[in-house]
């Protein structure tokens, strides 16, 4: 049978192009069990997860959770401000806390880029990356190319643009990352304040122009705009960034083709994207709500296997 | 005390013996006599000189440190001026130059005082800085001149780089009249983005914001113009990258008093070094690109770059040893000096080249005495071995935040004297 490479999953950067498939191969078979009237199986039974979010999350911890009662995981939720960190505790010391009472794996989010890396080198126990700082999310670029395979077949040769904030956004970062150890093409397009300057080096290809953009693409994912991430003003106001960036009928009408359109969630209609789009026939946003699932049951059972 | 060394390869561009091997006699911190190397030298001295065989390995003046952190007051579990000063005489240095900022920080003669009076005691000499601005905050100009009374060997705000173009202005009109020397550290806080990482490649592919090489040479751009302004003198500490050098190299050119120095971390490591976020590279300035250590490395050598320096910032682990993002910056580098440059120097820059920068030209640069072998003349020298291998541990200052702690390296310092003593290593 074949194995995950990884102890961790710290982030896409460190797995495989076949740890990837794995991943997807795996997920087939829960999707398909999760959508069975008998939702559970018993894979993790007398695996102890940690759910660590040091970061409010909703839909990731939920989707995680969930992930972890279908595999029947005994979970614990851990949830602390950043700020306990400038109150005393060292991130290391809250997470061998944990780990003191025996538990096989930790689900961590945390606000700092880096933060799951440097806690695998202190700890034994398989750390799962559930978002750190402005650097990888990478159950999340799974979920997506996962979405994106099952909509179009496959991610290789796809053109993919990630629309928004991509400076400031852990998504961006994982997706072009998975995207093109899959083979697709992959674009970056938002206004230049909100895209590293450097961004080329990661292979993928920069645009301003929304319609340019959206006329090369075969899948618009557009990101949600993470005001909470931004030290100073990188545009103007949500109005001007919507007249600009924002996904609508309008726009999508002017197209001579259809597209795919996805968005991690949670989504600010009316910025980024309108209702009307984002519940239109185009959108795969709930498919990959439900994907988050399956990926993450997908994930953490190889994990699990890698430990025994 | 009574010395003789014998078999000393002198490494000192500025002397006529540089590349030579030479026996030395020193008689209570004067050399008596030079000569190259030959059986039986000084055979006839009297028996109460202690003779110690170099045994071919390299002798430089004394190392002079123009910029360090020792912790006292208000840091000492970091490093006291105790601890302080045995690393920098391990590391070989005998001079130190301390950063102002300490806690309280050193902005009024009572600090500068103490450290004055500290420096008797110990084995290496440690010379204060005083700062530019009160409490090196940027807002209004210390009393330079009452620190300079005290003994204050210049005046800089340490990493705080002076943000008001005004107040610069002033304190380089004001130093002109009292003869003082400005040292100032370069960087536009508002493009510099915290200074964790610098941008590039590295940075995008890590996920965090970077600090353009353009935070630092803004502020270099400005304050040259200043300088001109005021027709007076500058020295710009710890330049990072290529474009402040050739910023810097054009400025010597057109004949501005301007003189300026490099960190050890930034010669020898580059932003390669972050990819598994290790705090121990996470230093102010940030490590740059390979093109820029290359880059400083030539201007060190073509005499761009007058001066290396430790910028040593021993920081406890408890500070150090955390998420990338939240470990305060600095490297403790004093006694990894010479491994530091052992590890990176190319090959054809030439060791009296790089000595330059920790001898003579830091010495000209505070207004030293020109340290020179010559007969007759007071001498503190540094004894090292480049070649030497072994493992390296940081074992007099107070913490060990430096990669190479632990690690095995080549190089090696032999011996130190100053002070009219030897201390061997």
């Amino acid at each position: 049978m074949k194995q995950f490479s990884q102890k961790h999953l710290l982030g896409i950067k460190e797995i495989s192009t076949e740890d990837i498939q794995l991943v997807f191969e795996t997920a087939d078979n829960f999707k398909s069990i999760i959508n069975r009237p008998i939702k559970k199986v018993p894979s993790l039974r007398d695996v102890t997860v940690a759910n660590v979010f040091f970061e409010n999350s909703t839909r990731t911890r939920i989707s995680f959770e969930l992930a972890q009662k279908r595999l029947s995981a005994d979970i614990i939720n851990f949830a602390a401000s950043s700020s306990s960190v400038s109150k005393g505790e060292t991130l290391i010391d809250t997470v061998k806390n944990i780990l003191a009472m025996k538990v096989d794996m930790v689900v961590m989010r945390h606000p700092a880029p880096g933060a799951c890396v440097f806690l695998a080198k202190h700890i034994d126990a398989s750390i799962i990356n559930a978002g750190d700082g402005t650097h990888e999310h990478p159950t999340q670029a799974l979920l997506d190319a996962y979405s994106i395979r099952e909509k179009l077949g496959s991610v290789k040769g796809k053109k993919i643009v990630i629309v928004g904030d991509i400076a400031h956004s852990r998504v961006a970062l994982s997706n072009i990352l998975c995207l093109k150890k899959l083979g697709a093409e992959v674009m970056v397009c938002g206004p230049n304040t909100l895209i590293p300057k450097h961004i080329a080096s990661l292979g993928v290809k920069v645009e301003t122009d929304l319609m340019k953009a959206l006329n090369w693409c075969d899948v618009a994912n557009m990101l949600r705009i993470q005001l909470e991430r931004q030290e100073q003003n990188n545009f103007p106001s949500l109005r001007e960034y919507s007249m600009m960036y924002g996904l609508n009928e309008e726009r999508l009408h002017l197209l001579n083709k259809e597209i795919v359109i996805m968005h991690p969630g949670p989504i600010n209609r009316g910025v980024e994207i309108t209702s009307a789009v984002a519940d239109s026939k185009h959108s795969i946003i709930l498919d990959q709500v439900e994907n988050g699932v399956a990926v993450r049951m997908a994930v953490m059972y190889l994990l699990a296997g890698k430990q025994a | 005390m009574k010395l003789i060394i014998l078999n000393a390869l002198i490494c000192d561009i500025e002397s006529e013996l540089n590349g030579k091997y030479c026996d030395l006699m020193i008689k209570d911190g004067v050399l008596q006599e030079i000569e190259q190397s030959k059986k039986k030298a000084f055979d006839n001295s009297p028996k109460e000189y202690k003779r110690f065989d170099a045994k071919k390995a390299l002798l430089s003046q004394a190392w002079v440190d123009l910029f360090a952190n020792f912790g006292e007051p208000g840091l000492e579990q970091a490093e006291n001026f105790e601890s302080g000063a045995k690393a920098a005489l391990r590391g070989g240095f005998a001079k130190i130059m301390l950063s102002p900022l300490t806690q309280p920080c050193r902005d009024s003669k009572s600090g500068i005082q103490n450290v004055v009076n500290c420096s008797e005691k110990l084995p290496v000499s440690i010379y204060p800085y005083g700062t530019v601005s009160v409490k090196a905050a940027g807002k209004e100009l210390s009393e330079m001149y009452d620190m300079q009374l005290a003994g204050a060997i210049g005046f800089t705000d340490g990493n705080h780089s002076v943000e008001n173009a005004g107040l610069l202005l002033k304190a380089l009109l004001y130093l002109k009249g009292m003869n003082g020397k400005l040292f100032t550290y370069s960087n536009d806080a508002s493009l510099a983005n915290g200074q964790r990482i610098h941008e590039g490649a590295q940075s995008t592919y890590l996920g965090m914001k970077g600090s353009p090489s353009m935070a630092e040479e803004i502020r270099i751009q400005r304050d040259l113009e200043l300088l001109k302004y005021a027709n007076g003198s500058i020295h710009f500490s710890q330049i990072s990258c290529k474009q402040s050098v050739d910023i810097i190299k054009k400025a010597k050119k057109q004949g501005l008093k301007v003189t300026c120095d490099v960190a050890i971390a930034n010669l020898c490591f580059t932003d390669k070094e972050l990819l598994a976020y290790d705090t121990h590279f996470k230093v102010i300035p940030p490590l740059r690109s390979q093109s820029d250590q290359i880059a400083l490395w030539e201007a060190l050598a073509d005499g761009t770059i007058d001066a290396i320096v430790s910028n040593h910032m021993p920081i406890e682990t408890e500070f150090k040893n955390l998420e990338f993002e939240y470990a305060q910056h600095g490297m403790n580098t004093l006694e990894a000096f010479l491994p530091m440059l052992v590890q990176s120097k190319p090959a054809h820059i030439l060791w009296e080249n790089v000595i330059k920068a920790i001898t003579v030209n830091p010495s000209n640069i505070l207004g030293f005495d020109k340290p020179v072998f010559q007969v007759g003349a007071p001498i503190s020298f540094t004894l090292f071995d480049p070649i030497h291998s072994g493992q390296f541990q940081i074992k007099n200052s107070k913490t060990k935040n430096n990669p190479l702690h632990g690690q095995t390296v080549k190089g090696n310092v032999l011996a130190v004297y100053h002070k009219q003593k030897l201390n061997l290593f």
